[in-house]
């Protein structure tokens, strides 16, 4: 057949190999493998069909055609459309969009859509859908429509013509498997091009991450590397890939205490099924390395485990957390050192000032002698006062290790040292039944007997001062009640009062430096414990202390 | 024997005015001698007491030691004087502002007869002073056999 102006419209002039080709399926493989190969090369969609129309005519030696798809409103969008029907078309601009948009079902075409079956007429304008060509519409003498099937639906079809001559039934069969390919071809482009839209808002989501983001296979190999992970490691993606991921965390000897131990561990599962948080220590490309958090866990990706890693670098947060605990010793190393120093020349103030008052005590007059004695009152309370602080700045310090202490043998034993003061307060002690639990006895026995002192110091004048001492214990924690009948405390009090040197009385009414619940708030804090005040003022206090019965294995400290 | 020496060694000069007037007022009749650090005493001890001629007329009769001064402290002192066979007899009373427990557990490690705090106030001292003097002075004197 002599197609002049179809050789001009095709520039490219590619061979179309199944045009030569004699036999019919012979033809038809060609033509359907054209339809893959033009797949995998479109560079868009509209390519893609125009393509695929372009084969469908050549195999049916069409003079035109077009291809077309159902909507989502159930209408017709063209999706290709022959040039020489476009050239030939002698409809108005107008009318235009008609054919390119949103068309009805009609005529010979509805055939085809509503029955899902091509339709071959070589006499279209008798056919008893015929609706006529619209004014201008290119002449046509033969018609072969095949529906496109996604799972036995239709969702498009494909329309050939021919000005003169007719279809035979090899056209028909010919354009069916065609259309197979057709359908095939254009679906599997969708899904393409979907997959590819979707990788690339992927590896734009984890470049733009500024944590590093690893995938492991099973074997522990790197078969993602993102962009943050280039930087922090200094290893391009293209040289990560298919490394183990061992090489880039830190193993040490065993017996290295506990970071060391998680690395190893964590290092071990790194590559099957792992989840959780480790600090690590992770090595660069160039040996260097760097204390990082890696935030692992785990996915099922095409049948095996891979291991998804977040790497953070913490060197900042690292140096921060040293800076941090030097800068505490140093402030208790202080506090204990200053402590010391100041109390010398108190001690001799108090000392010289009591012995100044013994040798001139006759010959001065009771004015100055009571200068003196308040000089040396003076001198006695800043020393108490230090006292406190170094018993303060002692609880953090000293991180001795919590053992069981029957909490019950160190009340009494309080009780025992502070029986003249208790008696002379006529005061009665009720002691219920106390636990054992992990503690450090020497800040307990602080603990209780500030808490005693206390309730004995702050008794409602005119009433015997009573003190009940009880606990409710449970399998993990205690909770013991000190309770008091004295002049108790405003509730908008009860945080103040465990603060440092937070005094609620005037110290000619109450002797003390305000520091005492502050220890005590300090010794139930460093044992992971709680300590508040339930109270109204003159209606008694009860200080609520909860304390783990058994420690976590170290001795605290801060 | 009540005249021997009491050996005080303590580098603060305010100390050692202060425990001078306290055995004076607690009528304790023995000769108050001071030195500065643990260097001095040894070196009195060894003046007073060379090997195989020490008697114990020439021995102090107690040692008060302070634990922190310079050159030698209370603790190295301590310890050279109880590996010493001819003076690890004299009682020891360490004398100190320091309050830390392990600085009390090595002292009576290595041997010491007491431990005390100085005290704040002069009176108390003066009590701390009669104590020793029933203790330490009056009794018959404990020879090693």
């Amino acid at each position: 057949m002599d197609r002049p102006s179809r050789q001009k419209r095709r520039t490219t002039s590619e061979q179309r190999p199944f045009i030569a080709t004699k036999t019919y399926e012979g033809r038809i493989l060609s033509a359907v493998g054209a339809v893959f190969r033009d797949a995998l090369s479109a560079e868009s969609e509209p390519e893609l069909a125009q393509r695929c129309l372009t084969v469908a005519e050549d195999l049916t030696f069409s003079d035109y055609g077009w291809i077309g798809e159902v909507n989502a409103n159930g209408r017709l969008d063209t999706i290709a459309l022959s040039a020489l029907a476009w050239d030939a078309c002698r409809m108005p601009k107008t009318q235009a969009p008609l054919l390119t948009g949103d068309m009805e079902f009609r005529g010979v075409w509805s055939v085809v859509l509503e029955s899902g079956k091509p339709l071959l007429t070589n006499s279209p304008d008798k056919h008893p859908s015929s609706v006529g060509l619209p004014e201008g519409h290119p002449p046509l003498q033969a018609f072969l429509g095949v529906p496109l099937l996604r799972e036995g639906r239709t969702f498009g079809m494909i329309a050939l013509a021919k000005r003169e001559g007719c279809f035979v039934d090899e056209d028909l069969r010919a354009s069916e498997h065609l259309a197979i390919a057709i359908a095939e071809a254009l679906l599997k482009y969708r899904t393409m091009q979907a997959l590819e839209a979707s990788e690339h808002r992927w590896s734009a989501i984890a470049d733009a991450l500024r944590d590093a983001l690893i995938v492991t296979d099973d074997q522990g190999r790197v078969t993602f590397w993102n962009g943050s992970a280039e930087s922090l490691f200094g290893l391009s993606q293209q040289d990560a890939l298919g490394r183990p991921f061992n090489e880039f965390v830190v193993a040490r000897e065993a017996g290295q205490g506990g970071e060391a131990r998680a690395s190893e561990s964590q290092r071990m599962r790194w590559g099957g099924r792992a989840a959780g948080t480790n600090e690590i220590r992770a090595r660069r490309a160039d040996g260097t390395e760097f204390p990082a958090e890696l935030s692992l866990s785990s996915a099922r990706i095409a049948g095996s485990w891979h291991s998804i890693g977040i790497v953070r670098d913490i060197t900042q947060r690292k140096n921060q957390e040293e800076e941090l605990k030097r800068s505490n010793n140093e402030l208790q190393h202080f506090a204990h050192v200053a402590s010391h120093d100041l109390r010398e020349p108190l001690r001799k103030i108090t000392a010289f000032g009591d012995l100044l008052a013994r040798e001139i005590g006759r010959e001065v007059n009771s004015r100055a002698l009571d200068y003196l004695h308040r000089m040396v009152f003076g001198a006695q309370r800043m020393q108490s006062l230090i006292d406190d602080v170094l018993a303060l700045s002692r609880i953090g310090s000293s991180g001795r290790s919590l053992k069981p202490v029957s909490l019950e043998s160190v009340v009494r034993g309080v009780l025992d040292d502070m029986s003249t003061t208790i008696a002379s307060a006529n005061a009665s002690v009720q002691l219920g039944v106390l636990p054992v639990i992990d503690a450090d006895d020497t800040q307990m026995r602080q603990l209780f007997q500030n808490l005693i002192d206390n309730a004995l110091k702050f008794r409602a004048p005119g009433i015997q001062p009573t003190i009940a001492i009880v606990a409710e214990t449970n399998d993990r924690q205690c909770c013991i009640e000190v309770t008091d009948n004295g002049i108790g405390i405003a509730p908008e009090d009860h945080e103040r009062i465990f603060q440092l040197f937070q005094r609620l009385h005037n110290r000619g009414e109450y002797e003390g430096t305000g520091l005492g619940l502050a220890l005590c708030h300090r010794i139930v804090g460093r044992h992971q414990g709680t300590l508040h005040v339930r109270s109204a003022l003159g209606a008694g206090a009860t200080f609520v202390i909860r304390l783990p019965c058994r420690s976590n294995g170290n001795g605290g400290g801060e | 024997m009540t005249n021997s020496v009491i050996l005080l060694v303590d580098d603060d000069d305010d100390d050692r005015l202060l425990v001078r007037r306290a055995i004076e007022k607690s009528g304790i009749p023995n000769e108050l001698h001071a030195v500065r650090d643990g260097i001095e005493l040894l070196d009195y001890l060894k003046q007073h007491c060379s090997t195989g001629r020490a008697t114990p007329s020439s021995l102090p009769r107690l040692i008060l030691l302070d634990l922190n001064m310079p050159r030698m402290d209370g603790q190295r002192a301590l310890r050279q004087l109880k590996s010493i066979e001819s003076l690890k007899a004299i009682p020891v009373i360490v004398f100190t502002t320091s309050q830390a427990e392990h600085d009390m557990e090595t002292c009576y490690h290595l041997g010491c007869a007491s431990y005390i705090t100085k005290p704040a106030s002069f009176g108390e001292l003066v009590e701390i002073m009669k104590s020793f003097s029933g203790y330490f002075l009056n009794g018959k004197e404990v020879r090693r056999t």
